[in-house]
C-alpha cells in the first residue's frame, strides 16, 4: 500500500479547515470457491484498495471514500465533500468525540498455513471431500451448496490527534446449505469463520462435521415427532445461545441505536440510558463481547477510530452492566470510548459495532441441564429467527431439536418454535453450562448496509417454563 | 484509452491467452448520502469509484477477478494470473457459454448528469422532508437521501459492445409521532427534479399519526392489507427464488413447479428492466444481453425461471436476459396491478390489519416457503371496514405460496420501491391476503 496518499489526504483535509480528521487507507485481497451439487462454480481472486477521510467541520461530520488513488482527484473529492458538508452544518447534528488518548501500533494475526500457501486446488480438494462425504453418507441429499472464502485486509488508520495504527488480518469462511429429503424435505444453511490462516478451516475437519449433520437432520425427518406446544423447560444449545445473545443482547446494547442514529433503518433500543446497572435477567446470565478473541471472526486489537480495544461485560450476574459505544456516543453519555467503531470497508463510516459477543459458560456440563427436566425440549441448531427493531420480540424455529423426558433425550421434535420476549428469555435462564462454542455470522446495519463479520457464541443453557408455539 | 476501448484491450488479451469466453466490465460510480436522524443531518458521505471486473473461461473454468488499473502491464499480468488460476480448478460441467452478439439496445433512458454535482441542493431536499415532517406535528425524522450516477461500459467475446448510463434518487424518512408511533415511507425517481420529498414524507407522517397508541397484538389469522413497501420485500424474496440458480441449490419453493400455480390466478410478476425511463431500467445484463420483459408468475401460474446464456444453455432454452456473473438475478421486479382501490380494499376487510412496513423476512425452509417476517411502523387495525386503531408486537408467520394463493384483491395503483432489505427495484401495489397467520412473542 501506499501510505504517502494516507498521509497527503489527512494534511489536505486538515488544510481546508477541518476540525478533525481521520482516514483509513485499506488493501483487501480476497479468494472465493464455490461447489453446488457436486459441481465446482465460479472461482475468482479479488484485489480491492481505497482511501476513506472522515472529517468534522463546524462540527458536522462528513465521509469521502474513493479507489481513485490519486492525489488530484482525492483533492478534489476533499474540497467538494468540506463544502457540501459546510452547507449542511445548520442543520447538522454537533458531533463532539470523548477525549482519548493516541495510539500508535502495528500488529498482525499469525498463520500457521498462509492463505497464499493453501492453493485454488486444495480449497477444492476440501470442497471435493466435504461433498463425498455427502454421497457417500447414504442420505437422499438433494441439494449441496458449500463455499470456501479467504481474505486479508491491511489497514492503515491515520487521524489528526497523533494516531497511526497498522493492522493485517486475514479471515476464512466454509459455509455450507444443505437439503435433505425423506419423510420431509430438511433444510439448514451455517458458516464458521475466523480470523487467522487456513489452519482454521483444516482443524474442523469439515468432511466428518458435515457427514454427521446430514445424518442428524435425516433422523430429525424420519425419526421427528410434533413439537409440544404451550410451557415447557428448554434446553437450547451453543448456537441457539450464540444468536440470542447476538441479537438480543449485543443488538440493544449498541449505544448508537439507544441514542437514536439508526432509528432509519436498523432500528433502535428497547434498552434505555438509565437501564445500565438495573436487572435485565437472572443471576447466573453473565454476556460479553471481545474483539481481542483468538481467531474471532470479528478480531481486532484497534478499532477504527484508532482505540485500543478490550473486552466489554456487556451483562453482569444478570445485571445491565455495558453498552457498546464509538467516540461520539461515549462522549454523549460523559464516558470514554470502549473501541466498538468499525467499517466494513474504506466505502463505509465506522459505526459501533458487535465483534465477538457470547454468553460466559457456567459450571455445569451440557447433560446435567437435562437432569432436572421431566417435560421439555433440547433445541441444538435453528435455521429460522428474526427479531423486531428494538429487540424485544424474537423468534427462533429449531432445526435439530429432542424432546427430553425424565431428565434423558428422547425423539428428535419437528422445527419447535420459541417465540420470546427479551426479559422472559433471559429472566428464565437457570442454569448455563460449561461447552462454550462459537458460531461466525454477517451481522448487518448502518446506511448503506454494512456486513460485519462477527462471532456469536456460549454454552447450551437451560430456561424454565417457557412457551413453545406453533 | 476510452473505457469502452480498456474493456476491449482486456478481451483480446484474454483471447491472446488462451480464454474461449471473456467478460470485461468496467464501472464508474459517483454516490452521495445524506444522513438525517432525529431530524438533524448526522453524515454527509460522498463516494467515486472505477471498478474494473473480467469474468473469463477456458476450458469450462470460469473465472473472476478485478483489476486496480487500466495499464496495459496490469491487464497483461492480471489475465495471466487469472489464466493460471483457471487451469488449476476443476472443469465446471454446467458452464456452457456467454452470450453471442452484437445486440442492438433500446435508447438510454432518461438520466440525470447533473446528480454527482447536487450535493447542496440535495440537503435543501433533506431539509424540505424534515420541516414538513415538523409542521405535521412529528417529534422526530430519520432516513436518508441517497444519490448514484453509474456510467457501465461493457466488452464481451461474444461480439459484445455496450454502454448504459444510470442514475437513481432514493429518498427514506422514517416519522415519530409522540404517541409511540412510527410511519415509513420511500420513494425514487432517476432524476433529481422527479422526486417526491415532501409528498414522501407526509406519507411517513400519516402511517404516523394513524398508528398513535398501538395496543398488543394478538396471534390469530387476519386479512392482510400489505402495501407496497412491505410487500416488496416479499417480492425480493420471490424473485430471488425464481432464479435458476436458487432452484438448483434449494434456495427456492419453485422447484418443480414450472407452468404450475403458486399464486392466485390475479397475480401476475414479472421482471422487467426493459421500462422506458422507469426507475429500474438499464439496458443490458451482465453478459450484454439487452434486457427484455418476462413473467415470473403469469396469472397464478409459474411460468419462467430467470437464466443467463449458460443456464438456459444448459435446458435446451433462451436466455431470460438475467445474467448476474455467478448466478442469474432479478433485475426489476413489476407487479401488474390490480382494480380495487385502497378504500374498497379496507371496506371488504371484517377482521384485519394493514401492513406498512416490514423487516427480517427469513425462511425456516425454503423448499416448503415456511417463513417469517416482522411488521414494523403503523400496522393499523380493521374491523368491519374501518380503521378503528393500532397494534404492535406481532409476527407474519406463515407460508409464502399459501399467501400467494390467498390474494383476493389488489390495488389499482402501483409504487416504486427501493429499501434496506429490497435491493432490487420493485413496482408494485397493495395486495390484500385472506387468512393469514400472525403470531407473537409470549411473555
Amino acid at each position: 500500500m501506499d501510505y504517502d496518499i494516507a498521509e497527503f489526504a489527512l494534511k489536505e483535509v486538515l488544510k481546508n479547515d477541518a476540525e478533525y480528521a481521520e482516514v483509513r487507507l485499506e488493501e483487501t485481497k480476497t479468494n472465493g470457491f464455490i461447489m453446488k451439487n457436486g459441481i465446482s462454480q465460479i472461482s475468482g481472486f479479488d484485489r480491492s484498495r481505497g482511501v476513506c477521510v472522515k472529517f468534522l467541520i463546524n462540527k458536522t461530520s462528513g465521509f469521502l471514500s474513493t479507489n481513485k488513488l490519486d492525489k488530484n482527484k482525492i483533492k478534489q473529492l476533499i474540497r467538494h465533500a468540506i463544502k457540501t458538508t459546510k452547507r449542511a452544518s445548520d442543520i447538522g447534528e454537533k458531533v463532539i468525540y470523548s477525549p482519548e488518548k493516541s495510539s500508535r501500533e502495528s500488529y498482525s494475526v499469525k498463520q500457521k498455513i498462509k492463505l497464499q500457501d493453501f492453493g485454488s486446488e486444495k480449497k477444492l480438494g476440501l470442497l471435493r471431500d466435504v461433498d463425498n462425504s455427502i454421497t457417500n453418507s447414504k442420505v437422499n441429499v438433494i441439494g449441496r451448496y458449500f463455499s470456501i472464502l479467504d481474505f486479508e485486509t491491511e489497514k492503515l488508520y491515520l487521524n489528526s490527534e497523533g494516531s497511526r495504527v497498522l493492522a493485517k488480518i486475514p479471515k476464512t469462511n466454509f459455509t455450507y446449505f444443505l437439503t435433505i429429503k425423506s419423510r420431509e424435505i430438511m433444510q439448514h444453511y451455517w458458516q464458521y469463520g475466523y480470523a487467522g490462516g487456513f489452519e482454521t478451516i483444516l482443524n474442523k475437519n469439515f468432511p466428518s462435521l458435515i457427514k454427521k449433520e446430514v445424518k442428524i437432520l435425516d433422523t430429525v425427518s424420519k425419526k421427528g415427532v410434533k413439537a409440544p406446544r404451550g410451557n415447557v423447560d428448554l434446553v437450547l444449545g451453543p448456537q441457539i445461545t450464540g444468536i440470542m445473545v447476538h441479537e438480543s443482547v449485543g443488538h440493544p446494547y449498541e449505544a448508537d441505536r439507544i441514542l437514536g442514529r439508526e432509528a432509519a433503518q436498523a432500528g433502535e433500543s428497547f434498552v434505555k440510558k438509565n437501564m445500565l446497572n438495573t436487572r435485565i435477567g437472572s443471576s447466573c446470565v453473565n454476556v460479553i463481547d471481545d474483539p481481542t478473541l483468538k481467531n474471532g471472526y470479528g478480531f481486532y486489537l484497534y478499532d477504527d477510530e484508532g482505540i485500543k480495544a478490550r473486552q466489554r461485560r456487556l451483562i453482569q450476574n444478570g445485571i445491565i452492566n455495558e453498552f457498546l459505544h464509538n467516540r461520539e456516543t461515549s462522549s454523549s453519555m460523559g464516558i470514554k470510548s470502549n473501541g466498538s467503531a468499525r467499517a466494513m470497508s474504506y466505502e463505509n463510516e465506522a459505526i459501533v459495532r458487535m465483534a465477538n459477543t457470547y454468553m460466559v459458560p457456567g459450571d455445569y456440563k451440557e447433560n446435567e441441564l437435562f437432569s432436572g427436566i421431566k417435560k421439555g425440549v433440547y433445541i441444538r441448531s435453528f435455521m429460522e429467527w428474526n427479531i423486531d427493531d428494538i429487540r424485544f420480540n424474537q423468534k427462533y424455529v429449531g432445526a435439530e431439536a429432542y424432546l427430553i423426558k425424565n431428565g434423558k433425550i428422547g425423539s428428535p421434535v419437528i422445527r419447535p418454535v420459541l417465540e420470546i420476549t427479551t426479559p422472559k428469555l433471559y429472566g428464565s435462564i437457570d442454569a448455563v453450562a460449561n461447552n462454550l462454542e462459537f458460531h461466525a455470522g454477517n451481522c448487518g446495519k448502518g446506511e448503506p448496509m454494512q456486513s460485519a463479520p462477527v462471532w456469536m457464541g456460549g454454552p447450551s443453557i437451560r430456561l424454565r417454563n417457557v412457551s413453545l408455539g406453533k | 484509452m476510452s473505457n469502452i476501448d480498456v474493456a476491449l484491450k482486456i478481451v483480446k488479451e484474454a483471447r491472446k491467452y488462451g480464454a474461449q469466453d471473456c467478460i470485461a466490465v468496467i464501472e464508474e460510480e459517483d454516490s452521495a448520502e445524506i444522513k438525517f436522524s432525529k431530524s438533524k443531518i448526522v453524515n454527509i458521505q460522498e463516494s467515486k469509484s472505477t471498478d474494473i471486473g473480467i469474468f473469463l473461461a477456458a476450458d469450462k473454468r470460469p473465472v473472476i477477478t478485478t483489476l486496480k488499473d487500466i495499464k496495459p502491464a496490469t491487464i497483461k499480468k492480471t489475465i495471466k494470473e487469472l489464466m493460471r488460476f483457471a487451469k488449476k480448478l476443476e472443469p465446471n460441467k454446467d458452464y456452457y457459454g456467454i452470450a453471442e452478439g452484437p445486440f442492438t439496445y433500446k435508447k438510454n433512458d432518461i438520466i440525470d448528469k447533473k446528480l454527482p454535482y447536487s450535493g447542496e441542493k440535495c440537503i435543501d431536499l433533506v431539509k424540505d422532508g424534515i420541516d414538513v415532517s415538523k409542521k405535521e406535528g412529528m417529534i422526530k425524522s430519520d432516513g436518508v437521501l441517497q444519490t448514484v450516477y453509474k456510467s457501465t461500459f461493457l466488452a464481451t467475446s461474444g461480439n459484445v459492445i455496450a454502454k448504459n448510463d444510470f442514475s437513481n434518487i432514493y429518498f427514506s424518512i422514517r416519522n415519530f409521532g409522540n404517541k409511540n408511533s412510527s410511519g415509513h415511507s420511500v420513494c425514487c425517481s432517476r432524476r433529481l427534479k422527479d422526486i417526491k420529498i415532501k409528498d414522501t414524507a407526509i406519507e411517513a407522517c400519516n402511517i404516523a399519526k394513524l398508528s398513535e397508541n398501538p395496543v398488543e397484538g394478538r396471534a390469530g389469522n387476519y386479512d392482510l392489507i400489505i402495501e407496497p413497501l412491505a410487500f416488496a420485500d416479499l417480492l425480493e424474496n420471490i424473485g430471488q427464488a425464481s432464479s435458476i440458480f436458487s432452484v438448483e441449490t434449494g434456495f427456492s419453493w419453485f422447484t418443480n413447479k414450472l407452468n404450475k400455480r403458486v399464486a392466485d390466478d390475479s397475480f401476475t410478476l414479472y421482471d422487467d428492466a426493459s421500462g422506458k425511463n422507469a426507475v429500474g431500467s438499464v439496458s443490458f445484463d451482465a453478459e450484454g444481453v439487452p434486457v427484455i420483459k418476462k413473467p415470473i408468475i403469469k396469472n397464478g401460474v409459474l411460468k419462467n425461471y430467470l437464466h443467463n446464456t449458460s443456464t438456459a444453455r444448459k435446458y435446451g432454452i433462451k436466455t431470460t436476459a438475467n445474467a448476474g456473473i455467478i448466478s442469474p438475478e432479478p433485475l426489476c421486479l413489476v407487479v401488474d396491478k390490480g382494480n380495487v382501490n385502497k378504500s374498497s380494499m379496507i371496506s371488504s376487510v371484517k377482521n384485519g390489519l394493514i401492513i406498512t412496513n416490514v423487516w427480517y423476512t427469513r425462511f425456516q425452509n425454503y423448499a416448503s416457503g415456511d417463513f417469517s417476517t416482522i411488521p414494523r411502523d403503523g400496522i393499523l387495525e380493521i374491523k368491519n371496514g374501518k380503521i378503528t386503531g393500532a397494534v404492535k408486537g406481532i409476527r407474519i408467520s406463515d407460508n409464502i405460496t399459501r399467501m400467494l394463493m390467498n390474494i383476493s384483491a389488489i390495488e389499482n395503483k402501483l409504487k416504486w420501491i427501493l429499501g434496506w432489505e429490497v435491493n432490487i427495484p420493485v413496482l408494485t401495489p397493495s395486495v390484500l391476503i385472506k387468512n393469514a397467520r400472525v403470531t407473537k412473542s409470549v411473555d
